[in-house]
């Protein structure tokens, strides 16, 4: 490790200059092919570098791999089509070396003609940690590189589909924060990602005022968010997060990944759910906005209002929305 | 039923008009027995969305029968001479090509194209309307094409990105089968999008021409390990507009034969 706390091996390019790595690497591989192992399997070694040097450590023969470098050209290997026969087999360093791989990896963009293999390795690690792992700490860095990717045209569809597979409402504030971006293009992403008007041309106060509401919206209806499942491989239009109206109505917090309640209903509740369910459309719409309205205004008399029957709750909804609006 | 301008339509007339086992003829039939009502502003306007679902039919049926190979957006290729692969994986039209020439290329040349299921889509809907349009009328209409996915879709065929719940599922119509505890290792199967041909089978992009049970098979077998959820038809379409694309088709042609 040098002085910057790079390991040998990534202090060798840190100018770019990804030949002399490879160079360099294959002259220490000729003369000492044990030294070569133990510089890769060097725990402070990105992933990076690793990745740059996989043809080298196979012509050159070094099998003496740390369980997380193996790890990891194992999944390079898949995704780069050609799969190791053990992938199914459950790996007790999968989990170590996909974290590695992303955490010290996501910041690299990969040379020109090899971002390609590379991303969609990243994308790999960042689903299998999000959805298999639920390791949903990598979202911050999931986000920062969807918008650096879009912005160079490049494709986002399998990361966007990651982020959204974390089912965690709070994230979408990530997402938002580029509605306030200089740049035109994160705006009009952000804009489409969380269903937004398109609002790229904005100026910088309506751009405000849209991030307010939106993180408001997303505040208040924070226990009551069901993630739809939808994604650009589906829909031009993907709507990712919608209110559930009949937690909404009941007050009653989901899972945003199913829209189960949380805490089982009550008989009273069932019967109440079974009631609204028969309501018309538009009642329905109406019910469950008023009774968040009452429910945040006065928690009794929203208490008396939803113990009533349904055409009553209809009508005192009618004639008092204006009251709570 | 069918109504034609709000009124019901003589159903005997509309099917002598259409041979028996045609696809238009099983579309109607399907039209004619549903409850709901299915108005058109003229019987013209009608044999359109016939004509232009028969034929997306037919396109879906001629690329499961081509050599267009599956491959995921970042390694996509196609024919060089027609269109300019850009870094997200799609296909732009090149500036000197006719369209034409260039949707039928992927036909004629399939082997030099490799793509996803989404962009299969729209090469058969492309397809399908230049058999209706014509070479001329399709090349002055649809100049900017860029083949890839919902994600980027020019303004005449913006609603095909779009999926709604329907009652009633007809040939043409764009079907999407999902996955949801897909293998986050292979996330291209999170779901298929497929066209309807009818009969009960469906055509997707690398898997080809079966049954909605196939495609569930299929899709299941990419599934997480501790998968709970089975991969499903969902009970959305998604269709062009197709109002839009007569008023275009309408225009278009008068214009072409003010010149002829």
């Amino acid at each position: 490790m040098d002085r910057n706390g790079l390991s040998y091996l990534d202090g060798l390019w840190q100018d770019g200059d990804m030949e002399r790595l490879k160079r360099e690497f294959r002259s220490i591989a000729m003369l000492d092919k044990r030294r070569a192992a133990r510089l890769i399997n060097d725990q402070n070694l990105q992933f990076p570098t690793l990745f740059v040097l996989i043809p080298e450590i196979r012509s050159a023969g070094i099998t003496e791999l740390s369980p997380r470098n193996y790890e990891a050209i194992r999944i390079c290997a898949l995704k780069m089509g050609s799969p190791d026969q053990n992938y199914r087999k459950k790996s007790l360093y999968e989990f170590e070396a996909l974290k590695w791989m992303f955490e010290t990896g996501h910041g690299w963009d990969g040379p020109y003609g090899h971002y390609d293999a590379y991303d969609a390795v990243i994308d790999a690690c960042a689903a299998m940690l999000i959805k298999k792992y639920k390791y949903t700490s990598i979202l911050p860095q999931v986000c920062e590189l969807i918008f650096r990717r879009n912005r160079k045209g490049l494709y986002i569809h399998d990361l966007v589909w990651s982020f959204f597979e974390a089912y965690r409402p709070d994230s979408l504030k990530l997402i938002a924060g580029y509605i306030l971006s200089d740049d035109s293009r994160d705006v009009e992403l952000a804009c489409k990602l969380l269903h937004l008007p398109a609002c790229e041309d904005s100026d910088y106060s309506a751009r405000q005022a849209m991030y307010d509401n939106f993180i408001s919206w997303l505040e208040e209806n924070s226990p009551y968010l069901l993630f739809t499942g939808q994604h650009f491989q589906q829909t031009s239009e993907p709507e990712p997060l919608v209110v559930d109206e009949e937690a909404l109505y009941l007050g009653k917090s989901i899972s945003p990944k199913n829209g189960e309640p949380l805490e089982p209903l009550t008989q009273e509740e069932k019967q109440r759910l079974l009631d609204y369910r028969r309501a018309q459309d538009t009642e329905r719409r109406l019910l469950a906005e008023f009774s968040a309205k009452m429910r945040n205004r006065d928690r009794q008399l929203w208490q008396e209002w939803l113990s009533k029957d349904l055409a009553q709750q209809v009508s005192i909804a009618m004639s008092e929305r204006g009251e709570f609006a | 039923m069918i109504l034609i301008n709000n009124e019901p339509a003589d159903t005997a007339v509309l099917m002598r008009l259409y041979p028996e086992n045609t696809t238009e003829s099983k579309i109607l039939r399907i039209l004619l027995s549903d409850e709901g009502r299915h108005n058109f502003s003229s019987e013209e306007r009608l044999d359109f969305e016939l004509k232009l679902r028969s034929e997306i039919v037919r396109a879906a049926e001629a690329l499961n029968r081509s050599r267009l190979a599956f491959k995921v957006f970042r390694e996509s290729f196609c024919n060089k001479d027609y269109w300019d692969r850009m870094p997200d994986g799609g296909f732009a039209l090149k500036a000197s090509v006719r369209p034409s020439e260039a949707i039928r290329d992927i036909y004629k040349n399939s082997h030099k194209y490799g793509t996803e299921c989404a962009t299969a889509m729209l090469i058969v809907y492309y397809k399908a309307l230049l058999e209706v349009f014509g070479d001329e009328a399709f090349d002055d209409t649809f100049t900017g094409i860029y083949l890839m996915n919902w994600h980027r879709i020019e303004p005449l065929l913006r609603e095909v990105g779009f999926m709604s719940k329907a009652k009633i599922f007809l040939p043409g119509d764009r079907r999407y089968f999902k996955n949801p505890d897909v293998d986050p290792a292979t996330p291209e199967l999170q779901g298929e999008n497929v066209i309807d041909l009818g009969g009960g089978y469906y055509y997707g992009h690398g898997f080809g021409r079966h049954r909605a049970e196939t495609f569930i098979r299929l899709l299941n077998q990419n599934r997480t390990e501790d998968a709970d959820e089975e991969a499903y038809l969902m009970d959305t379409v998604g269709n062009p507009n197709y109002d839009k694309l007569y008023n275009v088709y309408r225009r278009t042609r008068a214009a072409l034969e003010m010149t002829a």
